[in-house]
């Protein structure tokens, strides 16, 4: 039948179901010969019956209205499958950034276990060869200080594990209290200025005293983390902390002259796992400023960088004062 | 020079327990930070002065270990590539990557693996009673 019709009309046959118009003009047109068969006061109810049952039909499986619920199932399927295919890839880049970061975090404890197993071993050889006597008692001490510093190491890195898992499940701790950012920088800086092999290499410029109410062991993480990048990548060139208020916000800034970061990396540089630097060629978990941008905005604060390659960099930590900015 | 180990870890806590390791069994040690600092070095140096064994760590910034030896492999042909070589690492995917005669310390470094490869190479026996010599993390 359908092959007679579309011979008869000169269409080829799939695509009689594809133009429901031409099928619904046929069928009222065979309709309206029909109703000469009536007498003429009953054409027009015959003629309304007919309409009403073709268009019903059209709404069946094969009918118009069906067919345009199957075209809206169709789009409904590949929006469905469009948003499959992102949720996978997304998954994919979310395991592959883990992998990543399991790789790195293991190497990133091996380092400080290097020394630790090497102090250790060391001592122990000593003591079986009887011979501690030849250790000179300053050397002595500079390692077992190296053993605590080690171990310190090792606990930043668990602790920034920690964070991130902290950070997802918005449980980050921030204990607040009246803080003078002056003494707090101040003692942070002469604190790391010892381990550095040019003491001199770190200078802070403050105005005087400056109060905040903030967390200070998350604003000296925050410090740490910039002041870290800052000798990582500043090529031995001095950094510059500066501190003041401005207005209603209190400015806390890290300058380095060193390597500087692309305007393409500045964009990466806050997010989880990422690095401008590959990460073959540089230890590091990869955290730190994710974790730090996630303190300052606990504390209702912002961070952003102005560098350019090769220019260096200056990382500037914004918070406001009682309040919002 | 005898009984003299050049280390090369940009790891300043790494790079002294080395040394201070090698020190205790009476071999003198040279370290460096990084690995264009150590060929700069290197290459001033005559073969008399080179040392038995250069210690390099695989992961350093603007120059890994494995880029060093292909450097003096390329272009230290004849001189510094003979000078004998371990590679340092805690990654435990590149043993494919080093050339076969190169010693593999996997990090964290046993100091008996570590004596051994050290002890290998030296030209003459080490006296364990020997003076230790002040760690130097630059060349003077």
């Amino acid at each position: 039948m359908k092959s007679f019709v579309s011979q008869f009309f000169f269409l080829p046959a799939d695509n009689i179901k594809k133009r429901p118009v031409v099928v619904i003009l046929i069928a009222l047109g065979l309709a309206c010969v029909l109703s000469f068969s009536f007498a003429p006061e009953e054409r027009v109810k015959f003629l309304v019956f007919a309409a009403t049952l073709i268009f019903l039909g059209r709404a069946t499986k094969k009918g118009y209205l069906s067919d345009r619920a199957l075209e809206i199932r169709r789009e409904k399927l590949r929006e469905l499958l469009t948003s499959q295919r992102e949720s996978e890839e997304a998954m994919k880049e979310a395991l592959f950034y883990r992998d990543e970061f399991l790789s790195i975090a293991s190497h990133e404890l091996k380092t400080p276990l290097t020394s630790l197993k090497l102090q250790s071993q060391v001592f122990k050889r000593q003591i079986l060869k009887n011979d501690l006597g030849s250790v000179r008692p300053d050397k002595m001490l500079r390692m077992m200080d190296q053993v605590d510093q080690q171990v310190n190491r090792m606990v930043r890195l668990v602790d920034d594990m920690l964070d991130i898992s902290r950070i997802r499940t918005k449980n980050l701790r921030v204990i607040k209290s009246d803080v003078d950012l002056h003494v707090l920088i101040a003692s942070f800086v002469s604190k790391m200025s010892p381990g550095l092999t040019k003491p001199e290499l770190i200078v802070f410029k403050s105005y005087g005293s400056l109060f905040l109410n903030c967390d200070p062991v998350r604003i000296e993480q925050v410090l740490s983390n910039l002041l870290s990048n800052a000798i990582r990548y500043g090529r031995g060139t001095p950094i510059e902390v500066e501190l003041l208020q401005a207005g209603v916000e209190v400015c806390i800034s890290v300058k380095d002259s060193g390597m500087g970061i692309s305007k393409e990396d500045q964009l990466k540089i806050f997010h989880r796992f990422q690095r401008a630097v590959p990460a073959r060629e540089v230890s590091g978990l990869g955290l730190g400023l994710y974790i730090a941008r996630e303190i300052v905005e606990a504390h209702d604060g912002k961070i952003a960088v102005e560098s350019e390659l090769g220019q260096g960099a200056t990382f500037r930590v914004t918070l406001p004062i009682g309040g919002e900015a | 020079m005898k009984n003299l180990v050049f280390i090369i870890d940009d790891d300043d806590d790494v790079r002294e327990v080395m040394c201070f390791a090698l020190e205790f069994e009476g071999i003198k040690t040279l370290s460096f930070s990084d690995a264009v600092k150590a060929t700069e070095y290197l290459r001033h140096l005559t073969p008399s002065q080179y040392p038995q064994l250069i210690v390099v760590d695989f992961m350093m910034p603007e120059m890994n270990g494995i880029e060093f030896i292909e450097h003096l492999r390329t272009h230290y042909p004849k001189t510094l590539a003979r000078i004998p070589l371990a590679l340092s690492t805690a990654r435990d995917d590149i043993h494919k990557k080093i050339p076969a005669e190169v010693k593999l310390l996997a990090k964290p470094i046993d100091l008996g693996d570590f004596l051994g490869t050290v002890k290998g190479h030296l030209e003459t026996p080490v006296n364990p009673s020997l003076s230790l010599s002040s760690y130097q993390d630059s060349p003077p």
